[in-house]
C-alpha cells in the first residue's frame, strides 16, 4: 500500500519557527491591516458566522463587501507553491449537495486513504435533518470535474440531534471509494497534534465567491478554492479550560469561511521538512444561547477564534488500513 | 365565551411569558429568578434521562384515537382556559408559563429505504432559579446540604466537584425548582403521559398551608403551528409537595392521565424533493405551552381535571374520571365552606 511513499513538502505555504517567525509567503503587516479593515467592514451576520446561507439575496447585495475581504484576507490556491499544490491536490477535496438544477458546496473534506474521506460529523446535519451521505458527492481539488459518491459512514453516532455532538465527537469517516486516484502519503502524515508555534494551513473555498459567480463544476469550482496566510493562523493556548480538553482542541484565527468546516488543518514538522494534517476545522468560535449546545461543546465559545480538533485516534488507525 | 377566555389566556402568556404571574409571595421572594424550560428528546432529561427505548421506527399509520384526541384536546383546552384565568386572580397560587417549540416526531429512512416516524418528543425540564455566573468554591461549601443526592454537582476522581447542570441552565446557585419529566408512551404509542424523573424543590413561590405542604399543578399543552386548536393536553399534578431539596418521588401522590398522540405524518412528504436529500429528518413541528401553578388549594385545579378527562372519556380514564368528580366536588364543597 504505502509502496511509493512521498513525504508532503510545504513549499509555499505558512511557516514559523518558535523563536524567529519566517514569512514563506506570509502576507505583509500593511497587507494584514487591510484584511483587518475588509473583516470589520463586512455586515456582522458574516463576521459573528450567523449568516443565512439560504439568503442568497442578501449575500450577493454584500458582494463588494465580501470581493474586498476575500481579496484582502484570502489567498488564491495558486499562491501555494507548486510542489505543496501537488502534495496537497489528491488529498483535500469538498462535499458538494448535488440534485435537480443545484449544487449546494456543504463542507470540506480530506482523504485518509483510497476508501475513506473525512469531515465534521455536523457536516451530515441540516436544520435537525440529518443528510443521506448517498446523496453527496465529494470532488477532488486534482481531479474537479469528477464525483465521487460516498456509500456509508463508518463511525454512524447514535444521535437524533446534531447539537448533541460534543467537540471531539464532530467528525465523520466516509466511505468513499477514491481508488481511480492513488494517495501514496506516509503514516506520519496523520498526527494526532499540532505545534504551537508554527503556522498552520487550512484550505477551504470561498463559498461566496462560488456564489457570485455562479461557479460550475466541471471545474470552474476550483478558482474559489483559498487558502490563509494571516499573521493570526497559528494555534493559540486558553488557561481556563481543562487541560487534558485543552490538548484536543485547536484554537486559531485563520481565516475560514462557511463551509469549510471539515477541512484538514496542516502543519509543517521541520525535522523531517514535510507537512502533516494534525487537525479538523470545525467551526467558529461563538456558540449561540442554546444551552444544549453549550454543554456539549467542551472546547467552548472562544469569541474571535476558530474552534478545530486534533486529528482522533479512530481516524489515524482508520488510515492506517490497507486502502484497497 | 370561550373565545374570550382563550383571548385572557393570550393576553396572560404575552404578559407572564416564561415568568411567573405571582400571587401571595414567600417571606424570601427572589424576584431576580428566571424559570428556564427545556423540552425535546432525552438529552432534555439534564439529570436523569430515561433509557434509549428499543422501539424502531414504527410504519406510517394513521393514529387509533385521532379522532377523540382532537375533540377531547379541544375541549380540554377550553377547561385550561377556565383553569388558568381563574387561577391568576387566586390570592394563593403562583403561575409559571412558558412556551417553547419541539418536534414530535422523527422520521428515518430504513435500511430498505421505508420511512417509520419515532417519537421524538422524551422530556420536558421546568428550571427556576438566580442566573448567573457560578461560584464554585461557594457552591462546595453547600453542596452536602442542599445537593445531598448530587443532582447537579459532579465529583471528579480527585473528589473535586463541578456543576456542569448549573452551568447549562447558567444558575448561579442551586435552582429553587427543578422539576424533570420523561414523556411514556403505550406500547402501541397511541397514548402519552408525563412521569416525574426529578422533583428538587427548594424554595417555592407561595407559601406553604399549615402542613407545609403545596400541590404543584402542570399542563402540557401541544398545539401544532396553523391549526386552530391544540392537539395535545396533558395535565399532571403533584399533590401535597413538602419544599426542601431532593422529594422522592415515590413519597408524592401523581396524577398523570394519558392524552392521545398527534397523528403522525403521512406517506405523502416521501414524495418531497428535498426529503429525498434526509435519512433521518425532524417531523410534525409543535408548540409546547406549559403552565406551572403552585398552589396550597387543589380545587380549580381538579376542576378542570375532571372537565378534562370528561371530555376525553375512554376506557383508559373512566374510572380515574368518576374517582377525580367526586374528589373535585368534595374539594369545592370544602372550600366553599
Amino acid at each position: 500500500m504505502w509502496s511509493s511513499m512521498t513525504s508532503l513538502f510545504l513549499m509555499g505555504a505558512t511557516v514559523a519557527t518558535e523563536h524567529a517567525p519566517t514569512d514563506f509567503g506570509v502576507v505583509s503587516p500593511e497587507r494584514q491591516q487591510s484584511c483587518l479593515k475588509a473583516f470589520s467592514d463586512l455586515p456582522i451576520a458574516f463576521r459573528e458566522s450567523i449568516i443565512d446561507l439560504t439568503d442568497k439575496e442578501e449575500i450577493l447585495r454584500s458582494a463588494p463587501q465580501l470581493q474586498a475581504y476575500d481579496e484582502f484576507c484570502l489567498e488564491r490556491w495558486e499562491s501555494l507553491r507548486p510542489k505543496t499544490r501537488e502534495s496537497l491536490k489528491d488529498i483535500v477535496g469538498f462535499f458538494f449537495l448535488e440534485q435537480s438544477g443545484s449544487r449546494e458546496l456543504t463542507c470540506a473534506g480530506f482523504r485518509i486513504n483510497e476508501r475513506y474521506v473525512v469531515t465534521a460529523a455536523h457536516c451530515l446535519w441540516w436544520r435537525g435533518a440529518q443528510i443521506d451521505p448517498k446523496r453527496l458527492t465529494f470532488r477532488l481539488l486534482s481531479i474537479p470535474e469528477v464525483a465521487f459518491e460516498p456509500t456509508a459512514v463508518e463511525n454512524p453516532r447514535d444521535i437524533d440531534d446534531d447539537r448533541l455532538l460534543t467537540d471531539r465527537e464532530d467528525f465523520a469517516v466516509l466511505r468513499v471509494e477514491t481508488h481511480a486516484i492513488p494517495l501514496n502519503i506516509p503514516i506520519n502524515s496523520f498526527r494526532e497534534q499540532l505545534p504551537f508555534t508554527d503556522y498552520l494551513l487550512i484550505p477551504g473555498v470561498n463559498l461566496y465567491d462560488y456564489w457570485i459567480r455562479n461557479a460550475n463544476l466541471s471545474g470552474d469550482w476550483l478558482k474559489s478554492v483559498r487558502v490563509n496566510k494571516g499573521r493570526s493562523c497559528f494555534r493559540h493556548q486558553f488557561d481556563d479550560i481543562d487541560q487534558a480538553v485543552a490538548a484536543r482542541c485547536v484554537f486559531d484565527i485563520c481565516q475560514t469561511l462557511e463551509a469549510m468546516s471539515g477541512s484538514a488543518i496542516f502543519g509543517y514538522d521541520h525535522v523531517r521538512q514535510m507537512v502533516f494534517i494534525g487537525g479538523i476545522h470545525l467551526r467558529a468560535g461563538l456558540l449561540g444561547n442554546d444551552p444544549i449546545i453549550r454543554q456539549r461543546r467542551e472546547c467552548g465559545e472562544r469569541e474571535s477564534f476558530n474552534v478545530g480538533i486534533t486529528l482522533p485516534k479512530e481516524v489515524i488507525d482508520l488510515a492506517a488500513q490497507p486502502g484497497k | 365565551m370561550q373565545t374570550a377566555l382563550r383571548l385572557a389566556i393570550t393576553i396572560t402568556l404575552a404578559n407572564c411569558c416564561f415568568g411567573y404571574c405571582k400571587a401571595d409571595v414567600t417571606d424570601s421572594p427572589r424576584l431576580s429568578s428566571v424559570t428556564r424550560v427545556l423540552a425535546g428528546g432525552r438529552e432534555a432529561c439534564l439529570i436523569n434521562p430515561p433509557t434509549k427505548p428499543t422501539e424502531t421506527g414504527l410504519t406510517i399509520l394513521a393514529p387509533l384515537l385521532a379522532s377523540l384526541g382532537s375533540k377531547a384536546a379541544e375541549i380540554g383546552y377550553d377547561a385550561l382556559s377556565n383553569y388558568i384565568s381563574e387561577t391568576i386572580k387566586a390570592q394563593e397560587s403562583s403561575l409559571t408559563v412558558a412556551v417553547k417549540s419541539a418536534y414530535f416526531y422523527r422520521l428515518k429512512k430504513g435500511a430498505e429505504g421505508k420511512w417509520g416516524a419515532e417519537p421524538a418528543l422524551d422530556c420536558i425540564v421546568i428550571a427556576r432559579g438566580r442566573p448567573g455566573p457560578i461560584d464554585v468554591l461557594g457552591l462546595r461549601l453547600f453542596a452536602q446540604r442542599m445537593d445531598p443526592r448530587s443532582r447537579f454537582s459532579k465529583v471528579d476522581e480527585k473528589g473535586e466537584r463541578s456543576f456542569p447542570i448549573l452551568q447549562t441552565l447558567g444558575f448561579s446557585d442551586f435552582p429553587d425548582l427543578y422539576l424533570e419529566f420523561a414523556f411514556e408512551r403505550d406500547p402501541l404509542d397511541t397514548v402519552f403521559r408525563l412521569q416525574p424523573r426529578v422533583i428538587y424543590y427548594k424554595q417555592p413561590s407561595v407559601k406553604a398551608a399549615a402542613d407545609g405542604k403545596l400541590d404543584l399543578n402542570l399542563t402540557v399543552t401541544i398545539s401544532q403551528p396553523g391549526l386552530s386548536t391544540p392537539s395535545a393536553v396533558l395535565p399532571f399534578r403533584l399533590a401535597g409537595v413538602q419544599a426542601g431539596a431532593d422529594v422522592p418521588i415515590d413519597g408524592v401522590s401523581i396524577d398523570n392521565p394519558w392524552a392521545p398522540m398527534l397523528p403522525p405524518p403521512d406517506e405523502k412528504f416521501a414524495n418531497n424533493e428535498r426529503a429525498k436529500l434526509f435519512s433521518s429528518l425532524p417531523s410534525t413541528p409543535s408548540n409546547v405551552s406549559i403552565t406551572l401553578e403552585e398552589t396550597g388549594s387543589a380545587s380549580r385545579y381538579l376542576v378542570f381535571l375532571s372537565r378534562f378527562l370528561n371530555a376525553s372519556k375512554s376506557d383508559i380514564n373512566n374510572s380515574a374520571t368518576e374517582l377525580l368528580n367526586q374528589l373535585a366536588d368534595k374539594l369545592v364543597a370544602k372550600e366553599a365552606k
